[in-house]
């Protein structure tokens, strides 16, 4: 131990300006986020999720990615100063032993990047009106995430490399081989199926490759092996991409059972003959065609919702000729009570909608079905004031419409961790400005919007602890449009209501239609729609 | 005798480069053994794989009985290690290496190191990246000598050195000598000769001959025969003459394996005509020289030299 503190100190006292450099760019996120809880304004939880034209013009959202760009600056140079490649160093005759080298290192980490990364987000998540200490297992869940997707690279990438310049072209060779991974993963196929925990595999084997890069190092210093073994990392990552598929039919099986006794959460008919029929349309990738097919939806239970997740096509023409779809994604649409007319689209190569087109076929669509229970209603009056929802966070009323101060025109909610509750926001539009006599909430115009996911992780990956997502609750951004006839205001004092939502069962249901002709493209169409 | 240092066969290769070929050494505990040879003879390399900084391609080491691949931690509380390569924590002061170091080494002598920091002068409030290369080496010693470690090893200490500097820092080392092994490498004979009690001798990775100095000095004798007419050389001469030359009526050459009174019996059947024979000791740079220029085949002493030497002069 004495050992361990002896480097410790000695690297503290050498790295004192990297260690202010990265602790005032964590104090200067803190006092950012203070700010924009305090003002509503969005800010993501992860560093990832920026566009770099928001970036450039949002200095504030800019600091989370200069956090992790200061941790760079920490890791290189504490690393380096008893650097592992080379046959030089001073340290590698003196009587060092690896293990408590390493645990210095590891000590100086925990100091100066993990303890005020933590202490931040507590004062980040105190800020934004959450209880840090009911929050702090899922902040160590965070700091272990982004050990493996960050820190543990760096490190590694360190551990290689002679100084910051080299580590630089390192990082940079990484990120090339990421974005040359990314493209090509793009062009693969869409049709590839899965492979059941590829991505957890993935992960495994690159956390695995990491910490043996880094132990190796430290252990043996052997520079060629390590670096064989990063250019592994590459490998295992593409390999990932390409198992990550649809999920495959064991797996959808398992999730969302068949069983007797799953009472079904929707029942699904084809709606050919009484609404507007199939429609196909020019999928994104050229070399498909997408097929819309309207679908009445009903008997969903009062008090549930239907959420599809998937859907998989099966079609059979007389003479024999088959293709099964893989499990193609459907979002963005829910299931109520009542009866509902909605598309199911999906796609198919190019090649077998020309062998199919014209002929009658049997179809059959699968969806993979969530439902969800109705949980407490809370209802509250909006005012210009934040107010705290049970399961959702805490709410910020925006009112940014220069010429109508007093009307609120969306919601910024924001929860601790992670995405909140999936919770269904019900109000009442007011046909008349808010700043009349008596503007009352007009019965037949009802807003509602959807918020949050039923995923419940620890916490989500992300430097800011503070998830925020906003719902949009009036049109009146697009009042000048000439298609919209009324503008809806959202008034304060108007009753608004919260339904949390909690998972409760995962389900299939199928409808076939036989004869079905698949419908012809027309030409010069123009419908681009990603749905792959 | 106990070793402080052993090997075994020990090599190294760089890719197709053979930088040290089947290397047996063995260094007495207590002596002062250089390494000499010229650049790239393979002396870095040799104190690398010792020092457990390269494996060896094949062999083993074993330094202070410990194999030196196993080398490392606490085994370099026994061990001083200076390089004129090595680098050094740059942005300390000499002071601050110095208490840096201590807390490492359970027999940090603080008296020494004070002893060791009058002894050369060294300033202890300045950084060792403003040191010149003469003060850089002296704190890289005093640093290396304060804990009275077992075994020194130096890697070429002294090159590049004022004589000044040079001298204050053998006197340091002498000063330690007694109790500990020192190994030291150097291509610079002068210095090493009056105070190295071993030396071995290496070129292009192979180490030509090992052994006590005062064994070699008795070895190398620079001889010059004076014959009455014009001078030929022998035809058949045998491999430990080094550099046969001729000279109007004189032939000189460096005699590799000389021993009194076999030498005389050597010299009288080669030369039967000659007036006068003079043997003069060498210095080692000489013998470095008259090996270095005449090949590896001629260093190693014969076993059978006498018997060898009836043959030829027999033939002859």
């Amino acid at each position: 131990m004495k050992q361990i503190l002896h480097i410790f100190v000695k690297d503290a006292r050498h790295q004192w300006l990297e260690i202010l450099v990265s602790l005032a760019v964590t104090v200067a996120l803190v006092f950012t986020c203070r700010s924009r809880w305090h003002t509503g304004a969005m800010l993501h939880g992860s560093a990832v999720s920026f566009s770099t034209f928001e970036l450039l013009g949002d200095l504030p959202a800019l600091l989370v990615l200069i956090v992790p760009l200061s941790w760079w600056l920490l890791i290189s140079p504490v690393i380096h100063e008893e650097k592992l490649v080379g046959d030089r160093q001073f340290w590698i005759t003196r009587p060092y032993e690896w293990k408590k080298l390493l645990a210095a290192k590891m000590l100086f980490l925990v100091v100066f990047l993990y303890a005020p990364l933590l202490l931040a987000q507590c004062v980040i998540l105190a800020e934004a009106g959450f209880t840090p200490f009911s929050s702090f297992r899922g902040l160590l869940y965070g700091s272990l995430l982004l050990t493996c997707v960050l820190v543990l690279p760096l490190i590694a990438l360190a551990t290689v490399t002679k100084n910051f310049a080299r580590m630089t072209l390192a990082v940079l060779g990484a990120a090339i081989c990421l974005i040359a991974i990314v493209l090509l993963a793009s062009n693969l196929p869409p049709d590839r199926v899965a492979i059941q925990y590829g991505r957890e595999i993935a992960a495994f084997f690159v956390l695995c490759l990491c910490v043996a890069v880094v132990v190796l190092q430290y252990a043996r210093r052997s520079v060629k092996v390590s670096w064989v073994l990063l250019a592994l990392l590459p490998v295992v990552l593409f390999g990932a991409s390409i198992m990550d598929g649809t999920p495959n039919n064991s797996v959808m099986d398992r999730n969302y059972p068949h069983s007797q006794r799953t009472v079904p959460s929707a029942q699904l008919v084809y709606q050919g003959k009484e609404g507007a029929g199939p429609s196909a349309y020019v999928a994104q990738k050229r070399d498909r065609v997408g097929i819309s097919i309207p679908v009445l939806v009903s008997g969903v239970a009062d008090g549930t919702v239907t959420i599809p997740d998937f859907l998989k096509v099966t079609l059979q023409a007389p003479g024999g000729g088959r293709w099964t779809s893989v499990w193609q994604t459907y979002s963005d649409d829910k299931f109520f009570p009542g009866e509902k007319v909605v598309s199911a689209r999906f796609t198919m190569p190019r090649a077998i909608y020309d062998n199919f087109l014209g002929k009658p076929l049997n179809l059959q669509v699968t969806f993979a079905l969530m439902q969800a229970h109705a949980g407490n209603v809370e209802q509250i009056t909006l005012g210009h004031d934040d107010f705290a929802v049970s399961g959702l966070g805490i709410c910020t009323p925006i009112t940014d419409f220069a010429e109508r101060p007093d009307e609120i025109r969306a919601l910024v909610c924001r929860a601790p961790l992670r995405h909140p509750e999936l919770t269904l926001i019900r109000t009442a539009w007011h046909t008349a400005p808010c700043s009349c006599a008596s503007p009352n909430p007009d019965d037949n115009m009802q807003a509602a919007a959807w918020i949050g996911s039923t995923e419940r992780d620890q916490a989500e990956f992300g430097i800011v602890p503070v998830w925020s997502s906003a719902v949009d609750l009036t049109n009146q951004l697009v009042r000048f449009n000439p298609t919209v006839e009324e503008v809806r205001h959202l008034c304060p004092q108007t009753p608004i209501a919260f339904t949390k939502y909690t998972l409760t069962a995962r389900t299939q249901a199928s409808f076939s239609i036989d004869g079905f002709q698949l419908p012809h493209l027309n030409a010069g169409q123009l419908t681009v729609i990603n749905h792959d | 005798m106990r070793l402080a240092i052993r090997t075994e066969k020990l090599t190294r290769r760089f890719g197709r480069t053979v930088a040290v070929d089947h290397v047996d050494l063995a260094v007495p505990e207590g002596a002062i053994y250089a390494l000499v040879g010229a650049n790239g003879a393979g002396k870095t390399t040799i104190i690398k794989m010792l020092m457990n900084i390269f494996s060896p391609s094949e062999g083993r080491a074993e330094v202070l009985g410990v194999d030196a691949r196993r080398l490392g931690g606490k085994s370099f509380t026994r061990i001083g290690y200076v390089s004129e390569n090595q680098e050094m924590p740059e942005w300390m002061t000499v002071g601050a290496m110095l208490a840096y170091y201590r807390s490492f080494y359970p027999e940090w002598d603080s008296s020494l190191e004070k002893q060791l920091v009058r002894q050369f002068d060294l300033p202890l409030g300045r950084k060792l990246k403003h040191l010149s290369r003469g003060m850089r080496m002296k704190a890289a010693f005093a640093s290396s000598l304060a804990y009275r470690p077992s075994l020194i090893v130096l890697d070429e200490p002294f090159s590049g050195l004022d004589p000044l500097v040079r001298d204050e820092l053998i006197e340091g080392l002498l000063d330690r000598a007694p109790e500990t092994t020192v190994f030291l490498s150097s291509h610079d004979l002068a210095e090493i000769e009056s105070f190295s009690s071993h030396i071995g001798f290496l070129e292009q990775g192979r180490l030509l001959f090992s052994e006590e100095m005062p064994v070699l000095s008795e070895r190398f004798r620079e001889v010059t025969v004076t014959l009455d007419g014009p001078s030929t050389l022998p035809g058949n001469c045998p491999p430990w003459w080094l550099q046969p030359e001729t000279a109007d009526c004189v032939v000189r050459f460096v005699h590799s394996d000389y021993k009194q009174q076999v030498t005389e019996r050597e010299l009288a059947q080669f030369f039967p005509s000659a007036r006068n024979f003079s043997l003069h000791p060498m210095p080692l740079r000489s013998i470095f020289l008259a090996i270095a220029k005449s090949g590896r085949n001629h260093a190693q002493p014969s076993e059978n030299h006498s018997a060898e030497i009836d043959a030829k002069g027999i033939k002859a």
